[in-house]
């Protein structure tokens, strides 16, 4: 809490270096120093107050949900001072930032002040930051069952890169850091302004999905940038980088290319790509008749309308499956048919990898649930005296975790019913919309079927709803729970 | 073919990981949950907690159904016994992994076809390595009288580049010798071969032969040209 007031001091140099620009001047200035200000002056109490006794599983859960709420609660009021916004909707901005979601209430992104767009940036960045330390604090305390989530189950001795939690931290965020700048260079070079490559980089990376732009990614193409393929193929593979597991990424700069086939995790994760984006290229092709019309017949057209509509198909699934949201298409424009649709609803349940700044889920988990079910089966077909254990990478999974993962799922489910209930009592939207919109909160995506406009005019309700939906989804349900467990703060 | 496998030890399990990965149904008994559990993790195949010598558990494991059983724990009497009620379920084959030579005659009452004894196989390659470090044996013919070996033949041998012919017709050539096949060196390939093959340095030479002629063709084939 001492330590972020810092944060806020850091948009202060966007402020210099554009001022004058887009409103952006006194007041700006202001709406970063109150609340590092405030940050402050509760850090120093916090600081006096809190005895350092030893930190059990339970506090540490208790420590997380009630940070992401707090600092959502100071990253609300650069939005309150700087442009005016309600308390309610800058307080949804920054827990939407905070959890790497990305659904925004501002539109006229175009016009805001800088140091107000990349504060949005900057949340998800630290956002991202945060979850990969809290993945690591949970498996810490949880405990036994760690190596399982970090994927290199078969190799016990090297479970963790390097043992000892902050020398994990430090090459978690090392590596968060490394692929920043790297990503900053690459957007540059390929033409994108340093301010946009810098924002994008925080929000893709983070798999949060703020964009400087409304329209998102699309505006490289309709303004017509001369790389915009380039760039959409780059921010691909930058989301896909934020969806992986981050020890996945520390092995492969170990040169053991190895780690990105040889877990149960990582080949359900390139197949759900794969078979997501042929099942969606095929349903728009299918739709836009270009199995029965005459493009066939014309070979240049025939590649370019195949090339585009593989770029944005891919470049949706894996926006949606990390969990980014960003668009080069609006996944409720006609381009996307019905099936595509649907099957976006189905990516943001799944989400991202274990130990990745995605939300979802989780592919591994989804992997377990698959398994647990085959194994019904094979408890059926087989002797009841036949060893049953649910085997995940030649590694027992306990039961314990079995029961975390499959109450996590029916946890999951239910909050989507409610969210989905609410919404659509408390709104005039139709039954898809309604259920669309916690589908995206709860899995820290960004983008429903509800337009920005739409998200803007709903009721407190329905925000509140999602501002809980956005917090339970990143981490992952049972913490926020707690929080409303008495038992827990005994 | 279905096959059940008594004994999730190191034996066992490393049986069925290999016949798994042939592709054949196996299930494997042991009475240690724990080891169980193992072999299932590692590999797959259905691993049934109990005692192999139950006709419960064996009928959990189908025994009417299996083609081959492999008798493989460390215990005699729990193998014999393991042999005895296989047999009573018409099991057509039946592999005996003996483990104290006493029990030979039990095991071959007991019916089972095929008897192991891991000491003997070792002991026996350990002799062979210490007399002849060159050689490797392949392969055993008629209660072990003659082997199939290989050997790789040396870099200035005084056979390089001779045809198999011209080797036979040696003085030092033992007759009860016979070459067979070789892998090239060069090509990486396998060929059986005839008087008109010429054996190549560095090539894995194949040859039957019968025992008490070992020390001479081996004295023969490594033999090395005086520079």
């Amino acid at each position: 809490m001492f330590q972020s007031s810092i944060v806020y001091l850091i948009p202060l140099i966007i402020v210099v270096l554009y001022w004058g620009e887009r409103a952006e001047g006194y007041k700006t200035v202001s709406a970063f120093l109150v609340p590092a200000g405030l940050s402050f002056v509760l850090g120093y109490i916090l600081k006096k107050k809190t005895s350092s006794d030893k930190i059990g599983p339970t506090d540490s859960m208790l420590i997380c949900g009630l940070a992401w709420i707090v600092v959502s609660a100071f990253g609300a009021l650069p939005f309150v001072i700087g442009i005016d916004s309600s308390y309610l909707n800058g307080y949804f901005e920054a827990m939407s930032g905070f959890t790497t979601t990305g659904i925004t209430v501002y539109s006229g992104l175009d016009s805001l002040p800088y140091s107000i767009i990349f504060w949005r940036a900057l949340t998800q960045w630290l956002g991202g930051l945060g979850i990969l330390s809290l993945f690591l604090v949970l498996i810490f305390s949880y405990g036994g069952f760690h190596h399982i989530y970090i994927a290199e189950s078969h190799k016990i001795a090297s479970s963790r890169p390097r043992p000892g939690l902050l020398n994990t931290l430090k090459i978690l965020w090392g590596i968060y850091i490394l692929f920043t700048i790297s990503s900053i260079l690459i957007l540059s070079l390929e033409g994108m302004s340093v301010f946009d490559s810098v924002c994008h980089t925080f929000t893709a990376l983070s798999t949060g999905g703020f964009s400087p732009h409304d329209i998102s990614i699309e505006f490289y193409r309709s303004q017509g940038f001369k790389n915009y393929k380039l760039i959409e193929y780059t921010l691909t593979f930058i989301m896909m980088l934020g969806g992986m597991n981050f020890m996945i990424h520390y092995r492969v700069l170990k040169k053991d290319f190895k780690a990105l086939w040889d877990n149960t995790e990582m080949r359900l994760w390139w197949k759900l790509i794969l078979i997501f984006t042929v099942l969606i290229m095929i349903n728009n092709l299918n739709h836009a008749g270009f199995f029965t019309s005459n493009t066939l017949k014309n070979i240049t057209n025939y590649f370019g309308q195949l090339e585009e509509c593989f770029r944005l198909s891919l470049f949706q699934v894996i926006s949606i499956l990390t969990t980014t949201g960003y668009a080069t298409k609006d996944i409720n424009s006609t381009f996307f048919p019905a099936l595509a649709k649907q099957l976006f609803l189905v990516m943001m349940v799944i989400g991202g990898c274990v130990g990745s700044t995605g939300g979802g889920i989780k592919v591994f988990r989804i992997a377990a649930l698959k398994k647990m079910m085959s194994r019904e089966i094979f408890k059926i077909r087989t002797s009841k005296k036949a060893s049953n254990s649910l085997i995940i990478d030649k590694e027992i999974v306990p039961t314990e975790e079995i029961h975390r993962i499959s109450s996590l799922f029916f946890a999951w489910i239910f909050l989507l019913l409610i969210g989905g209930t609410i919404s659509a009592a408390f709104s005039d939207l139709n039954g898809w919309q309604a259920f669309s919109g916690m589908f995206s909160a709860l899995g820290n995506i960004g983008p429903c079927y509800i337009s920005v406009q739409e998200m803007i005019q709903i009721s407190p309700v329905v925000k509140i709803t999602y501002i809980f939906g956005m917090l339970a989804g990143r981490l992952e349900i049972m913490p926020v729970l707690l929080l409303f467990s008495l038992k827990a703060w005994k | 073919m279905f096959i059940i496998i008594a004994g999730a030890g190191l034996v066992g399990s490393n049986l069925a990981k290999n016949l798994m990965l042939e592709k054949h149904d196996v299930v494997i008994i042991d009475k240690n949950q724990d080891k169980c559990d193992t072999v299932f993790a590692d590999t797959g195949v259905i691993a049934i907690t109990g005692s192999i010598t139950s006709v419960d558990i064996l009928k959990e494991a189908g025994i009417e159904k299996a083609d081959v059983v492999v008798a493989a724990t460390e215990n005699d009497a729990s193998n014999i016994v393991f042999a005895i009620l296989s047999k009573t379920y018409n099991v057509p084959y039946i592999i005996g992994r003996i483990n104290h030579p006493d029990y030979e005659k039990s095991y071959k009452a007991a019916g089972v076809n095929t008897l192991l004894n891991e000491n003997e196989i070792l002991v026996n390659q350990m002799l062979l390595k210490i007399h002849y470090p060159e050689l490797t044996r392949v392969a055993s013919i008629g209660g072990r009288q003659g082997n199939i070996y290989k050997l790789t033949v040396p870099k200035n041998g005084i056979i390089v580049g001779k045809t198999i012919k011209e080797i036979v017709q040696r003085a030092d050539f033992p007759k009860e010798c016979l070459f067979m096949s070789k892998i090239s060196y060069k090509t990486k390939e396998f060929a059986i071969i005839h008087g008109d093959n010429i054996l190549e340095s560095n090539d894995e030479v194949f040859f039957i032969a019968r025992l008490k002629v070992i020390g001479a063709i081996t004295k023969l084939l490594t033999n090395t040209k005086k520079e």
